[in-house]
């Protein structure tokens, strides 16, 4: 279901978000696709329904389980991220 | 009266300033080994044998990093363009044991992209390239070398079980378990000293489809009828616990706003406010169950395949 406008409002305080405050505060996504990207991407892709996918990925998916559950990944700049196959579950 | 020093002694003098002076700035070892301009390459036969059983033993101690810097100083040093190919082929057999599989990648060039490579050359690099990108997790990249390196390998050689046999282990990697124990089944055909390593593989690509499953959609149905319930049912306590403490909370608040509109004939603002909240997160619940169970069994097959491709990357 697409948002029309109301997506392209989304997007843009996404871009908002990974401009002007992601790159200026600390790292907290511990997911090797952030949080943010992920939002983008879950909009761009299903519009409305990217919404209760974001929710579900920030609300409940993000918990100390995850350093359980998921396989660790040490990033290029030495920060170790989790991979929940956020874009390439078959 | 003063005399002028004789041309002796003149002689004598400077030899002595030259002498002292030589000393005073003559280098030590370590300097002249830096400093000083590069050495003719060893080239002697007898130098060359010994340096070749050196990097050998070397390799069979797994100090391979020793071994890959005597190749590469053999590398360097060769003339011959086929003696370089010998070499470069060594320096990735040698990262490919030690499991530097990106380096690997960047030796095997050398020998892939030389006019002087033998084929059966030819096919063992494909074949460390391809078994370098199992060890890197991309097994359709893998795929590409491992059918090259088939191709170029004798028939019914050992390199061509090696090739077929980690064939396999990438299509068991891409979850086509049919394929793999094909190739597995024709590894354990093979005359190979692999054929035992086949039955085992083929054995267990034939017990792949039992391994833990979750249903999707049985996991969806499950949130549905109770938030969390699906993500309990693949294992994933916590995110459960959270999905119902958000669904329960906003459920509840809708209930209030409910009770205070109603009771006081207001118009159900808070209400529809909340309920659509508790819709969004009852969504984002079962959407998120449905996730985590595909998850699960990409992580269960992860795990089985990945037994085996670790298993294969360990064969000498």
């Amino acid at each position: 279901m697409a948002l029309g406008p109301l997506n392209e409002l989304v997007l843009g305080g996404i871009r908002f978000y990974q401009v002007k405050i992601g790159t200026n505060s600390v790292s907290r996504c511990p997911y090797v696709v952030s949080c943010s990207a992920f939002a983008k991407q879950s909009f761009t892709e299903l519009g409305f329904f990217g919404l209760p996918a974001f929710l579900d990925r920030f609300f409940y998916r993000e918990n100390p389980d995850t350093f359980v559950k998921y396989p660790r990944y040490v990033m290029p700049d030495g920060v170790i991220r989790y991979d929940d196959a956020a874009f390439h579950l078959d | 009266m003063t005399t002028r020093p004789s041309t002796w002694t003149r002689i004598a003098a400077a030899a002595f300033v030259s002498a002292w002076a030589g000393v005073a700035t003559a280098e030590t070892p370590e300097t002249k080994a830096t400093d000083a301009p590069a050495a003719a390459p060893a080239t002697s036969p007898e130098r060359t044998t010994f340096l070749e059983g050196f990097a050998a033993s070397l390799a069979r101690e797994r100090d391979y990093y020793r071994a890959i810097s005597v190749w590469k100083e053999l590398r360097f040093g060769a003339p011959d363009p086929r003696d370089r190919v010998r070499y470069s082929l060594s320096i990735t057999h040698a990262y490919r044991a030690s499991q530097r599989y990106a380096s690997a990648l960047s030796a095997s060039p050398h020998v892939l992209q030389s006019e002087v490579a033998t084929p059966a050359q030819r096919a063992e690099a494909e074949l460390l390239s391809g078994e370098s990108y199992l060890g890197l997790k991309i097994p359709f990249q893998a795929e590409v070398h491992l059918a090259k390196g088939l191709e170029l390998s004798a028939p019914c050689s050992e390199l061509a079980a090696r090739a077929e046999l980690m064939l396999g282990v990438a299509r068991a990697e891409a979850g086509d378990w049919p394929r793999a124990r094909a190739y597995f089944l024709r590894v354990q055909n093979g005359k190979s000293s692999l054929a035992p390593v086949g039955t085992d593989f083929a054995a267990q690509a034939l017990k792949a489809p039992d391994m833990p499953q979750r249903s999707p959609l049985a996991a969806a149905v499950l949130s549905g009828l109770l938030p969390g319930a699906g993500q309990a049912y693949t294992g994933h306590w916590v995110d459960a616990a959270q999905a119902f403490f958000f669904v329960g909370a906003f459920a509840f608040a809708s209930f209030l706003a409910y009770s205070y509109e109603h009771e006081g004939g207001r118009p159900l603002v808070l209400t529809s406010i909340s309920l659509s909240l508790t819709g969004i997160f009852h969504i984002s619940n079962i959407i998120g169950a449905e996730r985590t169970a595909r998850y699960y069994n990409q992580h269960q097959r992860d795990i089985y395949a990945g037994g085996i491709r670790d298993r294969a990357l360990a064969l000498p």
